[in-house]
């Protein structure tokens, strides 16, 4: 049988797995869906400012497409109408907020999932595989850091660092590898006892092979999986450290800072309590389903990776 | 000595049937217990294997049995440098690897493999069947490219009585047998002289034992394969194996050739091990007289004065106390360390 026929039939298998599994397809579809917003983002809602025209008469393009621009002087919320038709808050565009907030947590997520879960692997993978005081000393420091509370951390760091998304994802990066570090080194202690560890050290194959062929195969996909379900919760965090005003700056396109709008107007009216429900409900919705669709890919590709389940 | 010297002398190594291909001389393997936190006092040994000597000859089986824990499985391991030995001499086909670097070792790599027991944890669970069989292969050079690699897997696969269709499944397609199969063709996959078996059957239901043990006996036959077998199983060690060494708390404390120990065993120990394995008759099972062992195996770490076993030992002389019993020799081919032989001299 060829390479290529067999990678084929491999991918086949996989394509046909996820497609057989009706909660998978809705996470894939989830996470396409909120990739093509992100992408066409500029076309879906264009960085214009209505209120200010330039030389020609058009309206102007923003500077920063992320910042908000202010479209209505009205200070309560107004509801849906066709020209926004997820309403407006604090003078803002809900929909355009929604739209370009998506980007926001694709950026969010991705930049500190990778960026803390390749540090958790390389932390983990020293002490796991040298062990002895390496290891105790690695994990002391991971324990450290695992004892402080995440959000009175974040908080420290953030009135020392200052605010801003950028300052944001350095502290949920700096507090947030310790899970993947713990992760992969406990299944490294685990594999590398395996018998067909010592097999392949009884045929003399370097150290190097080992790890690259039966190690890290068989230890890598829950640390991917738990980053890939990470990156859902992590966006949630954001919003609530945007929500708590330590995130993002007034009136930038992230869904957490779109809900510190709503506060003042999450009870509603005096007599009718869901009169601003848009105010919550677009961008909780948005995160609602950008978490559910993370979790779910999460649940497939556990399913696709673990070879028992083929 | 350079890689091809080795390589060399491993090779033009004649086979001649009563040639040792494997001694061991002396052999210790300590195991250090450390304490305290961050800086670490070594505060004793586990003694794993305490100084054993024994020799096996080209073409035979040399089985080592022992209750768990007595150093079987470490004295294998040792003598595949899976783990460094403490002290003594490992000599395979004439040359002595116990201080050997890495490089040094991959030509008797070869020359040596390991069938486990637990046939499960024994394969990758990510690889193919094929992938497991071609990896050794393809990294010793024995075959030139892949598809030498893959025809030469067919051939082990149908050898151990798998088909060829099977190099493409996972490990977890298999049942334990058939697992064990496999390990047994990767461990033939690099043409070894010596195969250890430890306890290749024990984790297999009966009527699988018998066809792996018939495998294991027909590739021998044909082969010329020297196994060292390692187990528990007193029955099947006398059906397979020529000579055994009878192992308690790291020492040998009798050896010699597999009926005449089991015949006429010296050392109590031995005589209770013996009487522990049930006899298939159950007319005779119900009439036999049994010597049941009082207490437990002492801890390695510390261990009893004098002759180990003496705790336990229904013959205890005051002799037993002082000073561990030297082995000697009471045919050409059966050794004991027990002051009963001199009684029994006498």
């Amino acid at each position: 049988m060829s390479k290529e026929r067999k990678m084929n039939t491999e991918l086949r298998r996989t394509m046909r797995k996820i497609f057989r599994n009706p909660s998978a397809v809705l996470g894939f579809a989830l996470l396409i869906f909120f990739v093509i917003v992100a992408i066409f983002a500029p076309l879906i809602a264009e960085p214009i400012n209505p209120m200010m025209l330039d030389d020609n008469g058009n309206p102007m393009k923003l500077d920063d497409p992320y910042v908000m621009p202010i479209i209505t002087w009205s200070s309560t919320p107004v509801p849906p109408s066709a020209d926004h038709p997820f309403g407006m808050i604090q003078g803002r565009d809900i929909f355009y907020g929604v739209v370009w907030g998506t980007r926001t947590a694709f950026f969010i997520g991705l930049t500190v999932t990778i960026i803390s879960t390749l540090f958790g692997i390389l932390i983990g993978s020293i002490s796991g595989y040298y062990g002895g005081w390496i290891d105790e000393v690695l994990m002391r420091i991971t324990d450290v850091f695992m004892s402080i509370p995440f959000l009175l951390a974040a908080m420290v760091l953030t009135t020392i660092l200052g605010n801003g998304i950028d300052k944001v994802m350095i502290a949920m990066t700096v507090f947030g590898w310790m899970g993947a570090a713990r992760l992969i080194r406990a299944n490294i202690l685990q594999v590398k006892e395996e018998q067909y560890i010592l097999a392949s050290k009884a045929l003399g194959v370097k150290d190097y092979f080992i790890i690259m062929r039966h190690v890290l195969p068989n230890t890598i996909f829950p640390v991917l999986i738990q980053a890939s379900m990470r990156m859902g919760s992590l966006v949630i965090t954001a919003a609530g450290l945007s929500f708590l005003g330590l995130g993002a700056p007034l009136g930038y396109a992230d869904w957490g800072s779109m809900l510190n709008f709503t506060r003042n107007w999450i009870l509603g009216a005096s007599g009718s309590t869901f009169s601003y429900w848009y105010a919550v409900f677009y961008p909780g919705m948005a995160m609602v389903l950008f978490v559910l669709a993370w979790n779910l890919v999460g649940d497939a590709l556990r399913d696709v990776f673990d070879p028992r389940l083929k | 000595m350079s890689n091809n010297e080795v390589a060399e002398k491993v090779q033009n190594n004649v086979a001649s049937k009563d040639e040792v291909v494997a001694r061991v001389v002396n052999l210790k393997k300590y195991f250090p217990i450390y304490k305290g936190f961050l800086v670490k006092k070594r505060v004793g040994d586990v003694k794993a294997i305490d100084d054993i000597s024994f020799e096996v000859r080209r073409g035979e089986t040399f089985a080592i049995v022992g209750e768990s824990g007595c150093g079987k499985t470490t004295t294998a391991r040792t003598m595949l440098r899976l783990t460094d030995p403490t002290d003594g001499k490992i000599e395979i086909l004439g040359t002595d690897i116990s201080k050997l670097s890495r490089e040094e070792l991959l030509p008797f790599r070869r020359k040596m493999q390991i069938v486990f027991q637990n046939p499960i944890g024994s394969l990758n669970p990510r690889m193919t069947v094929g992938q497991i069989l071609t990896e050794p292969m393809l990294f010793h050079k024995i075959v030139s490219n892949q598809q030498e690699a893959n025809e030469r897997a067919v051939e082990l696969l149908r050898m151990v009585g798998l088909k060829p269709f099977h190099m493409d499944r996972y490990p977890h397609q298999f049942s334990g047998g058939q697992k064990q199969r496999i390990a047994i063709a990767r461990a033939l996959s690099v043409n070894p002289e010596i195969i250890y078996l430890d306890e290749p059957t024990s984790a297999l239901d009966v009527s699988v034992q018998a066809q792996i043990v018939n495998l294991l006996l027909d590739f021998q036959k044909n082969m010329g394969l020297t196994y060292i077998f390692i187990s528990h199983n007193l029955s099947l060690v006398r059906f397979i194996s020529n000579n055994v060494a009878v192992m308690y708390l790291g020492r040998i404390v009798e050896m010699g050739d597999v009926n005449e120990v089991f015949d006429n065993p010296i050392h109590p120990y031995t005589k209770a091990l013996l009487s522990a394995s049930p006899i298939p008759d159950p007319a005779i099972e119900k009439k036999r007289k049994r010597i049941i062992l009082s207490g437990n195996v002492p801890s390695p770490i510390i261990r009893p004065n004098g002759c180990f076993f003496n705790p336990r030992c229904p013959f205890r002389m005051e002799q037993c106390d002082k000073e561990y019993p030297q082995t000697k020799s009471i045919s050409e081919n059966h050794q004991v360390a027990c002051y009963l032989v001199d009684k029994r001299e006498v």
